[in-house]
Order: structure tokens, then sequence, then C-alpha cells
């Protein structure tokens, strides 16, 4: 199971990521878990990016910024 | 000084260039943060302001993002240890690498049968995934939006909380277990899924 986040968060790298990649891609268990893991996330990172800073907040900002100046 | 009218509009360039581009993403996270559009504003205003104070801090090149949500999350800590939402205090540095987190996910178990790629995941509206990420406890909150919806590395992470990549990856796998459940519930509330009708066979991938 670690692995498998290990695997998806993209922490691994060279002679492991092929390895485990190649198993994923082929274990008949591994497979739809990867996938289910995978909808998880997909579901998670759409809502979570779904949302936007309002205009006004960035009008106010850069108004503020206008008038401020940075400590040196 | 001199040419200090110059050193201020680089200065302003820079911070524009480098910081305000991440305004969306900073707010995500404030909304993540306090579950409160009216504070976010304010996290994300408070965070921008004080980051181009100390824009002299920063250093070029390096995760923006991270500095900018490290400035957003300690004005947030310091805000809530006034006395918000007290209600989400979770002990800190969790024991790592204990036996339940090998093996298969039992929820995904459950759903074996049914619906193994998870497509119910993908049936249920924004709002109530935001609704199910809000009502984790912080830590968890926290790992989970950074890596999940920022694509932050685990290293990132730890850095950014000052905490190990085991506690990163343990919050992590503790998170998304929790939010699982709860988007699973809700999917068979709901009816995009039947319900498991067993849910102890929890078995060895490859025994
Ligand atoms: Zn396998």
């Amino acid at each position: 199971m670690s692995l498998l986040y290990d695997y998806l968060d993209g922490e691994l790298e060279g002679v492991s990521l092929e390895r485990v990649k190649a198993h994923f891609e082929a274990c008949r268990m591994c497979y739809p878990h990867l996938r289910f893991e995978e909808a998880f996330r997909a579901a998670i990172q759409r809502a979570g990016r779904g949302e936007k800073a309002p205009a006004d907040l960035k009008a106010h900002l850069l108004e503020l910024l206008e008038s401020t100046s940075a400590e040196s | 000084m001199p040419g200090n009218a110059d050193v201020d509009a680089d200065r302003k360039a820079s911070f524009q260039r480098e910081a305000l581009p991440h305004m969306d993403a900073v707010y995500r996270f404030a909304l993540r943060l306090s579950a409160s559009p009216d504070q976010a504003q304010d996290l994300v205003q408070d965070t921008f302001l004080r980051a181009y104070r100390s824009w002299d801090q920063y250093t070029p090149g390096t995760q923006c993002k991270s500095w900018l949500f490290t400035i957003c999350r300690n004005l947030y800590l310091r805000q809530r240890e006034r006395g918000q939402r007290h209600d989400e205090i979770v002990t800190a540095n969790a024991p790592v690498g204990q036996a339940s987190e090998g093996g298969v996910n039992p929820l995904w178990s459950a759903v074996e049968g049914s619906d193994p790629e998870g497509e119910f995941f993908g049936s249920i509206v924004d709002a109530e995934v935001l609704t199910a990420i809000d009502a984790l406890p912080e830590e968890y909150r926290t790992a989970v939006v950074l890596s999940d919806v920022e694509g932050m590395s685990y290293d990132e992470i730890a850095a950014m909380l000052d905490v190990p990549v085991g506690t990163v990856k343990s919050r992590l796998f503790r998170g998304r277990r929790r939010l699982q459940k709860v988007l699973y519930d809700y999917a068979v509330e709901m009816g995009y899924l039947a319900a498991a009708t067993s849910e102890g066979g929890v078995r060895d991938p490859h025994g």
C-alpha cells in the first residue's frame, strides 16, 4: 500500500520505478487498485482546484501592494 | 539612498512576476485551512502583504508556492491559537509505519466486486468532495491538499510542515483513508454504489 502511494505520488525513481510500474500494470489485483486510487485523486484534484480567488480580492491586493513598500 | 526607487521597482516587478501568479493556489489553500471564504480572503491578503514585505528573504528560483503556503499556514495557525477551530486538534507526530498501513485498502476490497476502479469517485459533486476534505482534522487535511491537490513532493511537504517525511506519509495515508470512507459512504447513500455485503475480506493481493 505504501509502495502504491509512493508510486502514485511520483516518489519512485530508476529501477524501483520501472519494476513497480511493470508489476502494477500487469497484476490483476494491483491494477484496479491503482485505478481506484487514481480515481480518488482525480476527484480530489478536480474539486480542490476548482476555486479561484475572487476578482475583487485580486484588485484590492494589487492596490495595497502599490501603496506598500518592502522592508530592507 | 541612491537608486532606491529603482530597487523598489525591481522588487515590485519580481514579486508580481513570481508571487502573484500563485494567488489562486494560495486562496484555495486558505479556503481548505479556514473553511471560510471570508477568513480565506483575509488570509490571502495578509499572506501577500507579508510576503511582499519580506520578499528579500525569498530565494529566487526556489519553490515560491511552498514559501507562500508556509506564510499562509503560519498566519492561520497563529489565528487559530487565538481561539478558532479548537475542535480539530490531532496528536502531533503520530507513530508511523504501523502494521495497519500495509496490505490492501479495505475500502477497495469493499468495492472490488461492484466498482473496482472507483468510478463512483467521479460521480460525487465537487462541493461534496470539498465538504469531506474540510471535515478532516487539520493535519491530515493539509497533507492531502498539498499532495493531492497541489502536487507537492513528500520532501517539500515535510520541509514546509517541519516534520519528517515518514510523518507526511502517515498523515497522507490516514487522511486519504478517512476521505475515501466518507466519500464511499456518501456514494452509497446517494445510490451511486451498492453497499458491500461483506467488508471482512481483506486479502493479500499476492497471497
Ligand atoms: Zn500486485
